[in-house]
């Protein structure tokens, strides 16, 4: 390694030997006499730090006024003790359900209502196969997982490959598909909004992505025995997997509008 | 209950004249209370309206915040202030923690939002002026030391003091969660909604100051 370089030093030292720069700097300064007087000095610099007098402490006046405030608040008969958690408690029990329940829901709707319904069983495999990888997913998200959400755009990926090479792409019927996988995604996207209003599930805009893509994945597994033009290939990826797509980009981008300021604390 | 074994070891580092009870003491003093709740768990019970822990929790954090601002602002009435804020937002906000996840970051990421609007206020910018905004008004507002305040360091503690306090806020601030809070950088991004590497660059150039700074305090040192 070449010579610790002098802007860095300082920094290298604060970061001590758990990071990976600077832990090869030291390393290097065990042989190197001018980089090791370097590091000696920076280390002594910034100790002076860790002699400094403690800030000057609040003032007794703004603690009082501060925890007084506070435990008014919390001994008032519109906020009995145990109050603050009792909501999260309760919603927490029905976000269990609820991500799995809004995707078949949808899912469930969409073939009830569909006027052409399949009768090849090898599709209504996928369908049933692709609903429950939505309700995962759902459920992944609203519990915190961050990448596992993109598991909603693999299988939705998944299921469109498995059309046919019909160059048919059917682009009225698609627009028609899109908006139905966008429809599907809108609903477990507010049921999450309002949960995430309500302080039941971490606000991230993991949650808001995850829980679209399961939406719009339970819409495709609904597709993929109600529409008429699911055998093409095309098809099946501008409009199947493109709605999955974009609804999770849409949640990307407008997700965030639904977090409140004060729980954005806790945003990934 | 402190064993005899463990007396025996600090009296070996502290030397032999240290007598038993001393040691005892040390070793007490050195070592956490079984019963001394951690803060994710004390904020658990404060929010299911738990009085006591929320009165423990808030004499452990409140300095720390106040000290945040200090920091910052160098002005106790004004981190008396955004101290009382920032606990009131805390309190609003309780029902969202979750117990599993560290809470100090959780409660600097209210503190920095409370910082950053300050900020923008100060500095007269729009609601989403970002911290990079902040930081180039700031860098480029920052005066050098005048010779007055040069003869003013006349002590090595008040030297180090203006050594920081000369950096720039959002340098400083930096500084003040990894060092005196212990923050990794990473943390200190995600409050700051600033990326990891960002803030690695701003700690980097502050230490730097602080380095050439207090220089010659190490020569005298030496």
């Amino acid at each position: 390694m070449a010579h610790v370089e002098r802007e860095k030093a300082a920094g290298l030292v604060a970061l001590g030997r758990a990071d990976p720069e600077a832990r090869a700097a030291f390393e290097h300064a065990e042989g190197c006499e001018e980089c090791v007087r370097l590091l000696r000095r920076s280390s002594a610099a910034l100790g002076l730090l860790d002699s400094l007098p403690p800030a000057e402490p609040p003032s007794h006046e703004a603690l009082d006024r501060t925890s007084s405030a506070i435990l008014a608040k919390l001994g008032s008969p519109e906020e009995k003790p145990g109050e603050g958690a009792a909501p999260v408690t309760r919603a927490r029990g029905v976000w269990k359900v609820a991500p799995i329940a809004a995707t078949v829901v949808v899912w469930g709707l969409y073939i009830a209502i569909a006027r052409y319904r399949t009768m090849e069983p090898r599709l209504w495999i996928e369908s049933f196969a692709a609903i429950v990888i939505a309700g995962v997913s759902a459920r992944i998200a609203t519990s915190g997982g961050r990448w596992l959400v993109l598991m909603s755009a693999v299988a939705s990926a998944g299921l469109a490959s498995t059309g046919s090479m019909s160059p048919d792409l059917a682009a009225m019927l698609g627009a028609k598909c899109v908006i139905m996988e966008l429809a599907g995604a809108a609903i477990p996207f507010f049921l999450a909004a309002r949960l995430v209003k309500d302080g039941g599930i971490r606000p991230t805009i993991a949650v808001f992505v995850g829980v679209a893509g399961a939406g719009a994945l339970a819409a495709q597994a609904a597709l993929q025995v109600v529409c008429m033009a699911q055998s093409g290939l095309a098809h099946e990826w501008i409009f199947h997997f493109g709605g999955v797509a974009l609804a999770m980009g849409l949640a990307f981008a407008f997700g965030r509008r639904f977090i409140p300021r004060e729980q954005e604390a806790q945003r990934a | 209950v402190v064993s005899r074994k463990v007396v025996g070891a600090v009296q070996r580092v502290r030397g032999p004249n240290l007598d038993p009870e001393t040691a005892r003491a040390a070793v007490t003093a050195a070592t956490p209370s079984r019963k001394e709740k951690s803060e994710e768990s004390l904020m658990a019970a404060y929010a299911r309206g738990d009085k006591e822990a929320f009165t423990e929790l808030f004499e452990r954090l409140a300095p720390r915040v106040h000290a945040f601002f200090m920091r910052s602002f160098r002005s106790r009435a004004l981190a008396d202030d955004l101290m009382q804020t920032t606990f009131l937002k805390i309190h609003r906000a309780r029902e969202s923690y979750h117990p599993e996840e560290p809470l100090r970051p959780w409660v600097f990421t209210i503190a920095a939002r409370i910082r950053i609007d300050e900020l923008r206020k100060r500095y007269r910018l729009p609601e989403d002026a970002s911290e990079d905004a902040i930081e180039k008004l700031e860098t480029a507002q920052t005066p050098a030391p005048s010779p007055l305040e040069r003869l003013e360091d006349a002590t090595r503690d008040s030297t180090v003091r203006q050594a920081l306090d000369r950096l720039p806020e959002t340098q400083r601030v930096v500084i003040h969660l990894h060092r005196f809070e212990g923050l990794s950088f990473a943390e200190i991004g995600r409050l700051l909604g600033a990326s990891e590497g960002a803030v690695r660059v701003r700690a980097f150039r502050g230490y730097e100051s602080l380095r050439v700074s207090l220089e010659h305090l190490v020569g005298e040192a030496d």
